[in-house]
């Protein structure tokens, strides 16, 4: 049940006081809300992220307070590249900002990762695909005989093994990343491994 | 998806539609948005700065949700219940000071509310307007 019906929250929105309000309220404490519950599910602490971000415990308490407001463009890149979470700056006509309002659902707040993501069949077909793909230059490496020690495969690190509920570790490829046990992307992550 | 639920005065008032309805601009939003989050959220994911436990068997299943506007900070009392994914609204005030007095009130709304389920309804924010007109009315 939302806390505002459309027709209410469009007779509110008349005010341009309290359209100002809106906009600013949606930044600062969705915002905040957001960095506190990313790091939460990646099992870290403040001092823990700090570290990892090479910035100090203060800085991060900063950024997850809703009275902070001066999060830079640059500051909220490094960190959706961090979480591996999509990142939206642009500005926006009332009526989308309130369809999103209305509409929240928990992905909208606690955002998963791109690994934990939900793209449907579509993305399985991809995965499949890139597993042919690597597949292919396993068998040609095989076929060459090409030791797999001077192959460059990918390794899970124990931390992401035995580690959060989401992979913590930073990178540019989601091949590296743990999922759950049977997925296309564990299964030729292990084979790469395990040669 | 939690339901946020409203607990009248025990004399049928309605104190925290009055109180949500006196707030300005941006505490109203702030409180709004923050709601809306906390609605979609996990329990777990219902901690500090915006939300807080009170402690105490006195206090107990209380937390209060902690706003800010108008360079003033505000604080919501209430409690988890009666029901599954309910979280009770009791008591709204500016915090200034030592809140004791407050949480103790609340303390016995949560009580009153346990008491009595049928008189609690759905927290909205659309009755705002509705009272700023009752109060422009009234000299």
């Amino acid at each position: 049940m939302s806390l505002h019906s459309r027709r209410g929250l469009t007779s509110k929105l008349s005010s341009k006081k309290y359209r100002d309000a809106f906009v600013a309220a949606r930044i600062s404490q969705t915002l905040a809300i957001q960095l506190r519950v990313l790091r939460q599910r990646a099992g870290l602490s403040q001092p823990e992220l700090a570290k990892e971000l090479g910035t100090s415990q203060n800085a991060v308490s900063r950024m997850e307070s809703p009275k902070y407001g001066k999060h830079s463009s640059s500051t909220l890149k490094k960190l959706a590249a961090y979480y591996d979470v999509g990142l939206i700056i642009r500005f926006a006509p009332f009526s989308e900002i309130m369809d999103w309002t209305l509409g929240l659902k928990e992905e909208s707040v606690a955002v998963p990762d791109f690994a934990h993501d939900r793209f449907g069949e579509e993305f399985d077909s991809v995965l499949a695909d890139k597993r042919r793909a690597a597949s292919h230059c396993l068998a040609a490496d095989e076929a060459m005989d090409i030791p797999h020690s001077v192959v460059p495969h990918r390794r899970f690190s124990a931390a992401a093994q035995s580690g959060p509920e989401w992979p913590t570790q930073s990178s540019d490829d989601v091949l590296t990343r743990r999922k759950p046990a049977g997925t296309a992307m564990a299964v030729l992550s292990e084979h790469r491994v395990n040669g | 998806m939690w339901v946020f639920v409203v607990c009248p005065a025990p004399g049928g008032g309605r104190p925290l539609d009055r109180f949500i309805a006196e707030l300005g601009e941006d505490a109203e939003n702030n409180l709004s948005a923050i709601l809306e989050d906390l609605q979609v959220l996990e329990r777990k994911y219902w901690t500090r700065p915006q939300f807080d436990v009170l402690h105490g068997e006195k206090y107990r299943r209380m937390g209060e949700i902690r706003f800010d506007g108008e360079k003033k900070t505000y604080r919501i009392f209430g409690y988890f219940g009666p029901e599954k994914l309910n979280f009770t609204m009791l008591w709204g005030c500016e915090k200034k000071r030592n809140l004791k007095h407050e949480m103790d009130l609340a303390a016995k709304r949560r009580d009153f509310a346990e008491e009595n389920k049928k008189l609690l309804y759905e927290l909205t924010f659309e009755t705002r307007a509705d009272l700023k007109i009752v109060k422009q009315e009234i000299p």
